[in-house]
């Protein structure tokens, strides 16, 4: 029980697991399957009940004609016996009238269905036969069974078994098969009445004739008995004479008229029976349950096939039928997959009516998805950019006070032009951070902050380096976003020149290569190793706050904010020798207002 | 492309589909009617026409029960053992499924057919040619024994002369052969001693009717014995023309015979025949070609199968089993 729940839970997985197409494959192959064995096994039954119907029926026409064919033979042998016997016999005195030639006439008129007939005395000598013939010189005529019976039962017309005609001389070696028709007659002797004979021999080749015709069609065969069961014509009656074949006559010559179904040797079949009047012969029509079922069963065979043949058009025709549902879906899947990879995926819009509108809906979708994602992305990124440009508004608090406490310092020490001087430069950093809100300045403001920044740098460090600016003529007009040099310049100052013994170099450089501009902060300071350069971009490097407290990571991701990924910055480095960051940007003259920013 | 190929595929599927019912229309209509029956071959020697009327009504039956077709050769009277070989090797290449063969000559007969190679199915009828071949026969020797016991009784009830003439023609066929040996063994033994003779012609084109008719004049015996159905009707015949020409003569012969031919019967009818052995013929022929396409089908045959065979005189001729076997019906 178990295992079979294991195979049927693991059939149930299997199929789960399978593709709609084979899913609707396999189901309609196995809904029309179930419904053709239904309607198979019905039409079988149908069938096999009209053709044991008809083959009733046509055996039962069979016999009606047989009987219809046996009667008006045998009528007609008895309107022979009938006519010899009421317009001849009685009619004539024997002894001295001649009814040979009445006899030979009516042989004559006959003789396709006669062997002979005969007149017999009751001592049983001939009174006169045709055709002319004599008997056998050791018959004793009485003791032929026709004889007897005729002698026995005056009033009664008698049909004889089946036999071979015996009574007269034969010459030409030809033999007869016969039934004898006898009757009692009254013969007129010199105006006395005494008993006789009339004989009249049916050729069997009239009987077996009608058999013949009969036997040739149809299934199973038809054969006549009297009733005694003696077989006077059977279709294979040499075969049942010569003692190798068996017949169940005996019983089928009881049964009344019907239909039976018996078993003979082994054998199941059904028998028809019909008696014949006058004589109380029986037909019998015998059809072997087997002859039926072979007919049948190449009948079935060849149902078997088509239904086989049927079964596999319809595999391939469910295929067929299954490959133009599912393909549409599948390839509307396929297109699905494109979501969120993709970011217009070319949604499939074929297939059917109901397809197509899954398809349009789901593409509707995609699209308002599309744009909401976009929004998002448009929003976060501004408030992205704020944030950084937010942080790289901020002024170091540090770098203020030093720069106030440096003015403080001066002012005591009466060197008031260098206030001035570093009071000008302040305000001019100031300036230029705030730029009125703007997050886009010119090149050459930028270029002017960061000169302010370093004239305020070089009070506080004493001269400690020296600054060289190697500017692009014309190279001030152009956009950028604004104090992306300073954080640079910070840097320089803190990591590059703050720990050199010697005097430093900061040079400042700007220029245009085709559409991109490029500023460029060298400095001859510490350097650093590629690892730690390499780092310095990445999401994960460390912020170095010293300075402005603003890395050069939010530069880097500032720029590219504003003007995509393939701008930004770039470092390189020689450690004891010099780095240099590169700024790259587009080459942009004009500054929209939007672009502008509000920032205020 | 690919949607080409789908299409060749659905084409080729139909194709294939419209093909097998069509071989299936042709099969369920046409192949049923069109289906030839396999041949087989029935050769046979033959003396006068109706010699095998009894034995060709069993294998006609054979062949309407088994849906076969027959072909008969007939040899001529004078044709030879060759001549017989040559039919069957002829009907083997005419594509014979099997051959029924009453040879004509066992010796030779045998030593031809031992030097061919048979492709089919050959049993031999009636007579016998080696043991190379099957046979389906009646017990000759047992036929020929009852033959010679019949004649025994006969002497005994009627105190005639105890002398029987064999006449000792075609004694090249073993069932003759066996036949004789059985008749002589049983006169041989006989309590009262008889006395045997035995006559065949001197030269084959002595006539057979004016050779028996000789023994007549000559031997005047009161036993004579035949052991060939052709033999019984010759001596039966030679009889009847003795008589006629010495219709006062006293002398009276009784003549056994072994045969089952509507002459024969006749002249056991009319008195010219004492006694007659029959083998039934009917069984041999249906049984031969039964057997023939059992051995083509089944690969099977039981070897010399013997039929029955019965005496039959003028008293019991129209008892009903003889007279079913002896008076063709059809």
């Amino acid at each position: 029980m178990n295992y079979l729940k294991n195979k049927w839970n693991k059939l149930r997985t299997y199929i789960n697991r399978r593709e709609l197409q084979f899913m609707l494959s396999v189901s309609f192959t196995l809904v029309a399957l179930v419904g053709m064995v239904f309607i198979g096994a019905f039409l079988y039954q149908s069938y096999g009940r009209a053709a044991e119907e008809m083959m009733f029926n046509d055996n039962r026409q069979l016999i009606n004609q047989v009987e219809i064919n046996l009667n008006n033979y045998l009528r007609n042998m008895m309107r022979i016996s009938d006519a010899m016997y009421y317009n001849v016999i009685k009619q004539v005195d024997m002894k001295t009238d001649d009814i040979s030639q009445e006899l030979d006439l009516l042989y004559e008129v006959n003789k396709d269905s006669l062997v002979s007939v005969a007149c017999f005395s009751e001592d049983g000598e001939l009174i006169s036969a045709a055709p002319v013939g004599s008997v056998k010189k050791n018959v004793d005529i009485t003791e032929q069974s026709w004889f007897a019976n005729a002698r026995d039962k005056m009033e009664n017309l008698h049909f004889s078994e089946l036999h071979v005609q015996n009574i007269f001389e034969n010459s030409n070696g030809r033999y007869y098969w016969v039934v004898s028709l006898s009757r009692g007659v009254e013969l007129t002797t010199e105006g006395k009445m005494s008993g006789g004979i009339l004989l009249v021999d049916m050729n069997f080749s009239g009987i077996r004739q009608i058999f013949t015709e009969i036997n040739s069609r149809g299934l199973g065969y038809v054969y006549l008995v009297n009733s005694e069961g003696e077989i006077i014509y059977h279709p294979k009656q040499n075969l049942i004479f010569s003692n190798m074949l068996k017949e169940n006559n005996k019983i089928a010559s009881q049964y009344d008229d019907g239909v039976y179904e018996e078993s003979f040797q082994g054998e199941d079949r059904t028998v028809i029976v019909k008696t014949v009047g006058y004589t109380g012969w029986k037909i019998v029509s015998v059809t072997p349950k087997k002859e039926l079922l072979q007919d049948f069963s190449s009948t079935k065979l060849m149902a078997v096939i088509i239904v086989i043949l049927a079964v596999t058009l319809m595999v391939f025709a469910n295929q067929f039928v299954a490959v133009r549902i599912a393909k549409p879906l599948k390839k509307l899947e396929n297109s699905l997959q494109g979501i969120g990879v993709d970011q217009q995926p070319d949604i499939y819009m074929g297939g059917s009516v109901e397809i197509q509108h899954l398809g349009e809906t789901i593409r509707s979708m995609v699209d308002q998805l599309q744009s909401l994602t976009d929004d998002i992305v448009r929003e976060q990124e501004e408030k992205r950019k704020s944030e950084l440009d937010a942080l790289q508004s901020q002024i170091n608090p540090h770098f203020l006070y030093n720069t106030l406490d440096s003015i403080m310092w001066m002012i005591e020490s009466e060197r008031y032009e260098d206030a001035v001087a570093m009071v000008n430069s302040l305000g001019k950093l100031l300036r230029i951070s705030l730029s009125k809100g703007k997050n886009i300045i010119t090149v050459g403001d930028e270029l002017q902050h960061a000169r302010s920044y370093l004239d305020i740098q070089k009070y506080r460090y004493k001269n400690k380096f020296t600054s060289f600016f190697d500017i692009e003529e014309g190279i001030e007009k152009y956009r950028t976003i604004k104090l992306i040099i300073q954080p640079l310049l910070e840097n320089a100052i803190y990591y590059g020149m703050e720990y050199m013994d010697g005097e430093g170099e900061i040079h400042i450089r700007a220029y245009t290569s085709g559409d991109e501009l490029f500023i460029e902060v060298e400095d001859n300071g510490l350097g650093m190793p590629q690892e730690q350069v390499e780092r310095l971009l990445t999401e994960n490097s460390e912020t170095r706050s010293k300075g402005s407290g603003i890395g050069l990571k939010n530069v880097h991701q500032r720029i590219r904010l504003y003007f995509g990924t393939e701008y930004g910055l770039e470092i390189t480095s020689e450690p004891d020798e010099k780095t240099i960051v590169r700024i790259h940007l587009p080459k942009t003259e004009e500054i929209t207002p939007e672009e502008g920013g509000n920032r205020s | 492309m690919k949607k080409k190929r789908y299409q060749w595929q659905i084409g080729g599927i139909l194709l294939t589909a419209a093909v097998i019912l069509g071989g299936l229309y042709y099969y369920g209509i046409f192949a049923r009617q069109g289906g030839r029956p396999a041949v087989y071959s029935v050769i046979l020697y033959q003396n006068t026409n109706d010699e095998w009327a009894t034995f060709v009504e069993g294998t006609e039956q054979a062949e309407e029960d088994l849906d076969i077709d027959i072909n008969y050769v007939y040899l001529a009277r004078d044709d030879t053992a060759q001549e017989q070989a040559a039919a069957v090797r002829r009907e083997i290449q005419e594509g014979s499924s099997g051959i029924l063969l009453a040879p004509i000559d066992t010796e030779e007969v045998k030593k031809i057919m031992e030097s061919m190679y048979f492709t089919v199915p050959v049993l031999c009828v009636e007579t016998g040619a080696g043991d190379s071949f099957p046979v389906l026969r009646t017990d000759d020797r047992a036929m020929g024994k009852a033959m010679g016991e019949a004649i025994l009784e006969d002497m005994d009830s009627s105190g005639d002369q105890r002398r029987v003439i064999i006449l000792t023609e075609y004694m090249e066929r073993d069932s003759v052969r066996l036949r004789y040996e059985g008749l002589r063994d049983a006169l041989e033994k006989s309590k009262d001693s008889v006395l045997i003779e035995e006559r065949a012609r001197p030269h084959e084109d002595f006539g057979l009717g004016h050779f028996i008719k000789s023994v007549f004049y000559d031997d005047a015996p009161p036993y004579l014995a035949a052991l060939d159905k052709y033999m019984t009707e010759q001596a039966a015949a030679a009889w009847t023309g003795y008589r006629q020409e010495n219709e006062n003569e006293e002398f009276s012969c009784r003549i056994y015979g072994i045969g089952n031919t509507a002459r024969t019967v006749n002249e056991l009818d009319n008195e010219n025949i004492a006694a007659l052995m029959y083998q039934n013929e009917f069984n041999m022929g249906y049984q031969g070609i039964t057997y023939l396409t059992q051995k083509n089908r089944e690969k099977w045959l039981k070897n010399n199968t013997a039929v029955g065979y019965r005496i039959v005189t003028k008293e019991s001729l129209y008892e009903d089993e003889n007279e079913r076997l002896l008076f063709s019906n059809t």
